[in-house]
């Protein structure tokens, strides 16, 4: 393939789960690479190509962005709220993957735009699948406007 | 009876006697009418018989006038001696005879010298007799001779019979006098007799009528308004207009009635004052304070009333409460006790104590006088169960007043009274911030368990995870037994994530606000079914839903909840070898709908049919897959809406558990929010 695959970021505050959310990335076999950042600050930083990611390659803009909602510094919600509303990054697909099964959580996430949500499962078979899925459906099939 | 009669002004120990005067007097001027009577007849009597005697002497007289008559005339005639003993007895006779003549007439000077002429002539006579008859015996018969034939005798005779006869005439007309007199007496005394037996009668009549209309008929009234008051009707106005002691009798009865009346009607507004001032308001202690003192300051007028509490640890008294403007100034101000000793003493003593005039005293240091301006004072004691802890102290502060008996009583029965709502506003409010802590700690925990719970939730999921990724990756490469134990550890954290998943669903029940709507059991049934589908077919069970339901009116997540929780019970506690059967019906009642969910499992004894609702009670079934909080989200969710969930089993036989839940239509079109999301 010529053409650069883009990435998936990964915005999860907690080590553990980040590291497992990139194993399930890795066991899914997808060749996406996977970037992962700590919190919403440093996923805006990504897109933004701004702080520590200044070196970053223009082409790098994620495929899907799988975010967790309980953050220090910018949550959740709050990436939304600063992404969503920007044309270039509006229509980068956001997947909420959170252990909050709180209605009130979902609905908000939906109605900042968020394109997914779903409950981190419990058992690392279950987060393979989670994270082929995720995969394989919005950067394989979904379809985004092809940017320059 | 209106214009009191000059009668009706004399006292009622007058009025008999006047009224017994009327009944006596006639009597007594009966009695001495008919004695009067009496005495004249009798009178009468006498006269007569005096007459009789008169005659008897008057013709004694005449026959003595005529003996010596005749013995002169047969002596001079024969010159025998012997013809002159009827002349000497005439003679002896004649004595006697006028003397007692004399006698009775001596009170009658006219017939007293009558008798004395008739006596004089008498004398002459028998004097010239006498002389004859010496002149015969010396022999010398001419001059009585000559005396016989002048007829000198017989003309003395003559001349004294005359005058015996008008002496008696005149007795007989006396006599006849006093005859016609007495006749006329008796006649009179009979018509007396009759207009006295009359007027006694009419006098009777009229005392009879003076005492009904003056003694009976104000007692009669006095009694009559006795009864009507000890009846409970008090009369304003007896009617007895009099002033003697009937009267005033009456306008005694009358001041007791009106003061007891007032009384009643002050104990009256005790009693509804009592309901008052212990009513225990959103102002707490505070507020009761204040009406006590306002309410006693107004029952006995007075301006100045105050609550003085007790305060052991410093040995002072605190203002609890103050009438009026006075409140401000001086509500939980400190007063020492040796410028309040009135007040101290009725606290030590646990009477009441009553100072009609302040000023008397100069000479002690009254706050009460010194710097509120009270002219009296009556302090009573408020009595806890130890004895005094407070005075009511009441202080007019505009003119001096004198407390009276009823006072006294009065405020110390409202200070009774008082005491207990201090006391039980004291209770309460203890309770209130003891039971307001509770329900903070409550609260929480609550939260506190929340919180934990959410914490762990990440950890339990993490700690799954990484047993399933070392189970994944590690598996075959120890041995079977480290395998197993691997499968457990993931296991064991799966259950542990559910479980807290389970424990967040039950507290979040009710946190936030579910849409109400109208919801068909049955369609929910279905989709619970649907749910349980695996679980149907892995225990071949068999599940039956009513075909008509009444629509409800509740969220339909809850109900879902609600079926699916007992549905999956009723799967899961089945009879080994018995395939369960599972029944969801209704049973409508008047206002409200009984759902029920009925199996063949295995029963729940009667001890433990309330603690199942508990979270986290499975009961001796630990093989059965569960987190065991199913029924308590049940009850959490029935008890949102004020209904019911109950369970009636046969352990063997099966359990039916049975919930209510509000008919749709009580709240259509209600947009109902659960309390605690409102605030």
């Amino acid at each position: 393939m010529d053409r650069r695959r883009k990435p998936i970021l990964v915005v999860e505050d907690d080590p553990l789960d980040r590291e497992m959310i990139e194993l399930a990335f890795k066991r899914a076999a997808i060749k996406s690479p996977v970037v992962t950042v700590t919190d919403g600050q440093e996923a805006l930083d990504y897109l933004q190509a701004q702080g520590q990611f200044r070196e970053r390659h223009p082409e790098d803009l994620p495929a899907v962005i799988v975010l967790d909602l309980d953050m220090p510094r910018v949550d959740g919600f709050e990436f939304l709220r600063r992404v969503k509303p920007t044309p270039d990054l509006a229509a980068i697909p956001v997947v909420v993957l959170t252990t909050s099964e709180f209605d009130n959580d979902l609905s908000q996430s939906y109605a900042l735009s968020a394109n997914s949500c779903i409950t981190k499962p419990g058992d690392f078979e279950r987060l393979v699948e989670v994270a082929r899925a995720v995969h394989e459906y919005w950067c394989e099939i979904n379809q985004v406007p092809k940017g320059k | 009876m209106r214009a009191p009669l000059p009668f009706s002004r004399l006292s009622v120990h007058r009025k008999l006697i006047l009224i017994l005067a009327f009944i006596v007097l006639p009597v007594v001027g009966m009695m001495v009418l008919y004695l009067n009577t009496l005495r004249q007849s009798l009178a009468v009597q006498e006269d007569v018989d005096r007459l009789l005697e008169i005659q008897v002497q008057t013709g004694s007289i005449l026959s003595i006038t005529v003996d010596i008559q005749d013995g002169f005339r047969g002596f001079v005639l024969v010159r025998k001696e012997k013809f002159l003993e009827p002349f000497y007895t005439a003679e002896r006779a004649f004595d006697p005879a006028i003397n007692k003549l004399k006698q009775m007439v001596r009170d009658d000077h006219e017939q007293l010298q009558r008798v004395s002429q008739i006596e004089a002539r008498v004398r002459a006579l028998l004097q010239r007799k006498k002389q004859l008859i010496d002149a015969v015996r010396l022999g010398d018969l001419r001059p009585a001779l000559e005396h016989i034939e002048s007829g000198e005798g017989p003309n003395a005779l003559i001349a004294i019979r005359e005058d015996l006869r008008i002496f008696e005439n005149i007795e007989k007309e006396h006599l006849n006098n006093q005859r016609a007199h007495a006749e006329r007496l008796a006649l009179l005394t009979r018509y007396g007799l009759f207009g006295v037996v009359i007027g006694i009668l009419f006098l009777w009549w009229l005392a009879s009528r003076l005492l009904a209309r003056t003694i009976i008929g104000p007692l009669a009234t006095l009694t009559a308004a006795a009864q009507e008051f000890g009846s409970g009707r008090p009369v304003a106005r007896i009617p007895v207009a009099s002033t003697d002691e009937l009267g005033r009798l009456a306008r005694t009865m009358e001041e007791m009635q009106e003061r007891i009346s007032r009384h009643i009607s002050q104990m009256e507004a005790f009693q509804a004052i009592g309901q008052d001032i212990s009513t225990i308001g959103p102002d707490g202690l505070e507020g009761v304070l204040k009406r006590i003192v306002e309410t006693a300051g107004s029952m006995l007028s007075v301006d100045l009333c105050l609550v003085l509490l007790w305060d052991e640890t410093i040995g002072c008294w605190k203002v609890g409460a103050a009438s009026g403007h006075w409140h401000d100034l001086l509500c939980r101000s400190v007063l020492i006790r040796e410028e309040t000793p009135i007040s101290f003493k009725a606290l030590t003593t646990g009477y009441p104590q009553v100072v009609d005039d302040l000023e008397a005293r100069p000479e002690v240091v009254l706050q009460i006088r010194d710097r509120l301006g009270g002219k009296s004072l009556l302090a009573v004691p408020l009595m806890g169960p130890k004895g005094a802890f407070g005075v009511l102290t009441l202080a007019p502060t505009r003119e001096k007043r004198v407390f009276t008996d009823w006072d006294v009583r009065l405020s110390q029965q409202f200070a009774d009274q008082a005491a207990i709502a201090i006391l039980n506003a004291h209770l309460y409010e203890a309770a209130q911030q003891r039971g307001e802590g509770l329900q903070n700690r409550l609260e929480e925990l609550e939260r506190y368990a929340v919180n934990m719970a959410h914490d762990l939730k990440g950890p339990a999921r993490r700690m799954a995870e990484l047993a399933s990724l070392l189970h994944m990756d590690y598996k075959g490469r120890f041995d079977e037994q480290a395998d197993r134990y691997l499968g457990w550890i993931r296991e064991t954290g799966q259950q542990l994530m559910n479980r807290i998943e389970e424990v967040l669903k039950l507290a979040r029940i009710g946190t936030v606000p579910e849409a109400v709507e109208a919801v068909d059991p049955a369609d929910v049934a279905r989709d619970v079914i649907k749910g349980c589908e695996g679980l149907i077919e892995r225990q071949g069970a068999r599940v039956c839903v009513a075909d008509r339901f009444p629509k409800l009116a509740c969220n339909r997540v809850h109900l879902f909840q609600v079926l699916d929780n007992l549905v999956r019970n009723a799967l899961q506690f089945s009879v080994d070898g018995r395939p369960p059967d599972v029944e969801i019906g209704v049973v409508k009642q008047t206002n409200e709908i009984m759902l029920f969910v009925r199996d063949n499992g295995i029963g729940i004894p009667s001890s433990d049919r309330e603690r199942i609702f508990e979270p986290f009670e499975r009961l001796g079934h630990k093989n059965v897959q569960g987190t065991g909080i199913g029924l308590a989200i049940v009850k959490k969710i029935i008890e949102l809406y004020q209904g019911r969930v109950w369970v009636e089993s046969k352990p063997g036989e099966g359990t039916t558990f049975f919930f209510t839940l509000p008919l749709y239509g009580e709240l259509a079109g209600v947009s109902v929010r659960q309390e605690r999301a409102e605030s």
